[in-house]
């Protein structure tokens, strides 16, 4: 088992009223819900995770509420590399969209 | 047909507010909970209203850390208003001033499950909210004594009041919300202009003076009672990620009933054309066409067309 430095960038573009970010799995206990801060020059929200334990690749998943044409986009940042591909989630998905990253 | 045409401006410090800023009733009050799309944990808001000719300002601040997707919000207003508005002020110097305070909490997700997937194609919201203030109106009252024809009444307005909505299928904004209000009888009550004359006649210079002072006051005796209003709105909300420019509409339904009155209940229709920018689909302009006293229980056999009015409502973002 791998110890990492995530970052997690979330930007919300359009009217969300509601979003939740989990890593490896959606149990309710694997939700970041603790630690974000709002970066204003840029119009994210930020989260640092040190010494996370990661097992295999990382998977991201993100869900989101609100009006329609909404969304947000998660950019995940591990071991201080950017991740090439975002996890994008819409207000009208039927369910989390996720992503599986490598852990180099 | 009665035509007011207003410019209610809001001028946003952030870029929170969206969607429900449109749709403030005509006495410039928040008809329900407003759309909030909170990005910082705190925020505020200038506010002013050419309709009721107040300025206010608005503070929000999340109750609870960002991330969780079940969370409250707490709101802060605090408004100030010439009572009569500013036409007494400039044309006779009249100044009679009001504030209140108001305050709300907002839980969002209340009968949604707390996870935002698997969609259930619903997410709701609700707030309990509070006002108080003091106002004070100019009042003449034909049936007393001259020395007491004019006089002031204090108004200390509270309310108290409780909101939901649902916001269904990400499109569809369905609100409602009942409360308690003290309110008064000076909206059913006729604005007058009340001129005192005084006469001198100089013998010296064979001249005759009129001195002549004016008073805007409402015409009856001030009374104040319990009230209960009841507001519904069905809006349809335009996608933020639209190409081009959309309409919105919607309609709602609001009656106060009083004690010792009958209720007098307002209709109207709302359309508002938003555009989209960065990402969000913002109002510019709206329309909202309110048959005021829909069931004429103030005057009976008064035509609905009468009774009609047109309010625009605009939207200047600033920063």
């Amino acid at each position: 088992m791998a110890q990492v430095q995530i970052t997690l960038k979330l930007k919300k573009i359009g009217a969300v009223l509601s979003w939740e970010v989990f890593l490896e799995n959606t149990n309710s206990s694997s939700r970041i819900n603790q630690g974000w801060r709002y970066d204003e020059a840029n119009d994210l929200f930020i989260v640092d995770l040190s010494n996370y334990p990661v097992e295999g690749p990382l998977d991201v998943f993100v869900g989101c509420e609100g009006k329609v044409g909404g969304k947000v986009e998660c950019q995940v940042i591990i071991n201080s590399i950017t991740k090439a591909n975002k996890v994008v989630a819409n207000n009208t998905d039927s369910n989390y969209s996720c992503r599986s990253y490598k852990i180099n | 047909m009665r035509k007011i045409f207003s410019i209610g401006i809001l001028m946003l410090g952030c870029n929170q507010f969206y969607g429900q800023v449109l749709i403030d009733n005509k006495f410039g009050e928040q008809m329900f909970s407003p759309f909030i799309n909170s990005s910082t944990s705190r925020s505020g808001l200038i506010k002013i209203n050419s309709n009721e000719q107040s300025l206010g300002f608005n503070y929000f601040a999340l109750l609870d850390p960002i991330g969780k997707p079940r969370y409250k919000f707490a709101n802060i207003e605090i408004k100030s208003k010439p009572t009569e508005g500013l036409a007494p002020i400039f044309r006779n110097g009249q100044f009679s001033p009001g504030f209140s305070i108001a305050g709300a909490i907002t839980q969002v997700k209340i009968f949604d499950k707390e996870a935002t997937k698997p969609e259930n194609n619903f997410i709701d919201w609700g707030s309990f909210d509070f006002k108080f203030g003091k106002s004070k109106y100019q009042m003449y009252n034909a049936d007393t004594t001259f020395d007491n024809q004019l006089y002031s009444a204090q108004y200390s307005p509270f309310s108290l009041n409780l909101s939901y909505s649902i916001l269904a299928h990400s499109s569809c904004l369905i609100s409602f919300k009942i409360g308690y209000l003290r309110s008064n009888n000076t909206s059913d009550l006729e604005l007058v202009e009340v001129l005192d004359k005084r006469t001198q006649f100089d013998t010296a210079n064979n001249t005759t003076r009129d001195i002549v002072t004016t008073k805007t006051a409402r015409n009856g005796i001030y009374k104040e009672m319990d009230s209960y209003p009841i507001n519904f709105s069905i809006i349809k909300l335009t996608p933020d990620d639209a190409s081009m420019s959309q309409l919105g509409y919607g309609a709602f339904f609001s009656t106060l009933p009083k004690n010792g009155y009958l209720p007098i209940t307002d209709v109207g229709l709302i359309l508002y054309y938003s555009t989209v920018k960065n990402g969000n689909s913002t109002p510019v302009i709206g329309l909202n066409i309110i048959g005021n006293d829909f069931f004429d229980v103030r005057r009976k056999n008064n035509g609905l067309l009468n009774r009609l009015s047109l309010s625009l409502t605009s939207v200047i973002k600033i920063f």
